[in-house]
């Protein structure tokens, strides 16, 4: 894939690989750049790992081969995918194809942007706090982040292990359930997948049942975010679905214990980089002199982070934090189960905001977080949650809506998804400049 | 506010083992607080006594054996190491005479 002005790729000289045989011959795939494909460049976005080339596939990877994909390149995203707006990439960031001056959304926002800028036809990314959601609301195109457990992580650049999870992000829903029907099921190298196959449904309209959980809504929705979100809930009514109001009490401090969980993963995920197992490498003194002036590559969100995992995790810190934060968790899994009794599925913005400017939010840390205040609930829930575009802003920014389901129910959002697309055009607009844009 | 001096933030460095410039020290010193200021808010969440959930995977299936998949290839790793030679991995020299006691 050659450099493109979006800067939606890395890696602009890779030849692409052509799969053998099946349901996806002829689909044309980009990979975010923190999942493994054999004899490629593997980046994360970091300098860290600059130079370095995965000896083997991932398993999303590999199952997409054998379904006849064709990959097409690999996509930036914020540095081993700690952020919102793809600024923190090591590799410059991606520009949003819909207003070039804004941010695609992140970690995924390379995946998205490609999507949107019909640079291929469904794009990997990876999804801890809404890495796939929000970018695919910022860039108009539908994004799944699946079950927890359903897609193997094997060959995924592990960020907060107990949360991640890779999807596809496509025009359609059709594609993105194309993509998932193949990646989908129980991988031996990965103990956290289960048995499971991906089977289609069809909505019962008459027996739907949709919850709009209040406290996510009086989260200081943006008005055109929420008008168009609304229009989306008044669509559904129409099909002759119930629609009403439910309570999900904790689900808006749920980035809270985010901010502690992940970051307490992620501090230990990134210690295997210490300048002796992948490429970089500096310094000449002793094994901890190498350490420290090798992980100086790390950027600051990464360095951020690391830091404040250490701090939760420290004599002191553990119970008053992360223990807390765990049973934040916890309480949040149990109000899922039962309002999963009362309905169906909930829905509600992706993002309280449009997109917003480069450097907008850089110097604040905890407004650049709260971006993902509506994605991370389904996170710490292992829940299936889908985005797809309902509408515009008066500027031409996308807005997108969000369908959450009970585990294992990722059929259900989808077709909710399908439905919707198969009366409106919002999923097949196009930027201007772009491919028939 | 909670305070986290740049002392502190000089200490978690050292813990995770990152060199810090005296500007991200500084920067670190602004960001930190107002991020624990921010999580802090996970203590107006009333709190059930149920218990945390416990795994997903069932333990059985952590112990069970693992079926060997075959590893990497001479030509692979010889391909991934930052030096070869004489058909051994070149690493950087790490345990010299210097004391590593940090």
């Amino acid at each position: 894939m050659p450099r493109d002005r979006f800067n939606a790729f890395l890696h602009p000289d890779l030849e692409p690989i052509v799969g053998s045989s099946g349901p996806l011959t002829g689909v044309e795939i980009a990979v975010k750049d923190n999942i493994a494909v054999a004899n490629w460049p593997l980046t994360a976005a970091s300098k860290v790992l600059e130079g370095y080339q995965s000896p083997y596939d991932a398993t999303v990877i590999a199952r997409l081969k054998d379904a006849g994909a064709t990959l097409v390149g690999k996509t930036n995203l914020d540095e081993f995918a700690m952020g919102s707006s793809t600024e923190n990439s090591a590799y410059s960031p991606t520009k949003n194809p819909w207003d070039e001056e804004r941010v695609p959304g992140g970690s995924s926002g390379g995946s998205a942007a490609a999507v949107a800028a019909d640079l291929c036809d469904v794009a990997l990314g990876s999804d801890t706090g809404g890495s796939i959601r929000q970018p695919a609301a910022f860039c108009g195109v539908t994004g799944l982040k699946p079950t927890y457990g359903t897609v193997s992580r094997y060959g995924l650049v592990a960020l907060a292990s107990s949360l991640d999870v890779v999807g596809p992000l496509a025009r359609s829903a059709s594609d993105v359930e194309k993509v998932f029907a193949v990646i989908a099921g129980r991988d031996e190298h990965d103990q956290t997948t289960f048995d499971y196959t991906y089977e289609p449904v069809e909505v019962n309209w008459s027996e739907l049942r949709v919850g709009l959980p209040k406290e996510l809504w009086e989260l200081g929705i943006d008005p055109e975010v929420e008008a168009a979100t609304q229009k989306f809930a008044d669509w559904l009514s129409g099909k002759g679905a119930t629609v009403k109001e439910v309570s999900t009490p904790t689900a808006h401090q749920a980035l809270n214990a985010y901010c502690v969980i992940l970051p307490a993963e992620a501090s230990a995920n990134v210690a295997r980089f210490d300048g002796i197992r992948y490429r970089a490498s500096i310094g000449d003194g002793s094994l901890t002199d190498r350490y420290r002036q090798t992980r100086a590559l790390f950027g600051q969100e990464v360095k951020r982070r690391i830091l404040l995992g250490t701090y939760a995790l420290s004599v002191g810190h553990y119970d008053e934090y992360y223990q807390l934060a765990l049973r934040v968790q916890a309480q949040i899994r149990r109000e899922y189960d039962q309002v999963f009794k009362e309905v169906d599925v909930l829905m509600n913005p992706t993002v309280p905001t449009p997109p917003f400017k480069f450097g907008e939010k850089a110097k604040d840390p905890v407004a650049m977080y709260q971006s993902d205040l509506l994605t991370v609930p389904a996170n710490l829930g292992l829940v299936p949650a889908l985005s797809l575009p309902v509408g515009f802003t008066d500027s031409q920014l996308p807005i997108g809506a969000q369908i959450t389901a009970h585990k294992m129910r990722d059929n259900l959002v989808i077709a909710i998804a399908k439905a919707y697309q198969a009366e409106t055009d919002y999923h097949m607009q196009k930027p201007q400049g772009t491919t028939n844009g | 506010m909670t305070q986290v001096t740049p002392e502190e933030i000089r200490h978690l460095a050292g813990l995770s083992r990152l060199k810090l410039s005296e500007t991200e020290v500084a920067r670190l010193g602004h960001d930190l607080p107002r991020i624990v200021e921010f999580v802090d808010g996970l203590r107006q969440v009333p709190l059930t006594d149920e218990p945390l959930i416990g795994n997903t995977v069932p333990l059985e299936a952590l112990r069970a054996d693992e079926v060997s998949t075959g590893g990497l290839t001479l030509s692979q790793l010889q391909h991934l190491a930052p030096g070869w030679e004489d058909n051994q991995l070149v690493v950087p020299a790490v345990f010299g005479e210097e004391s590593d006691a940090a």
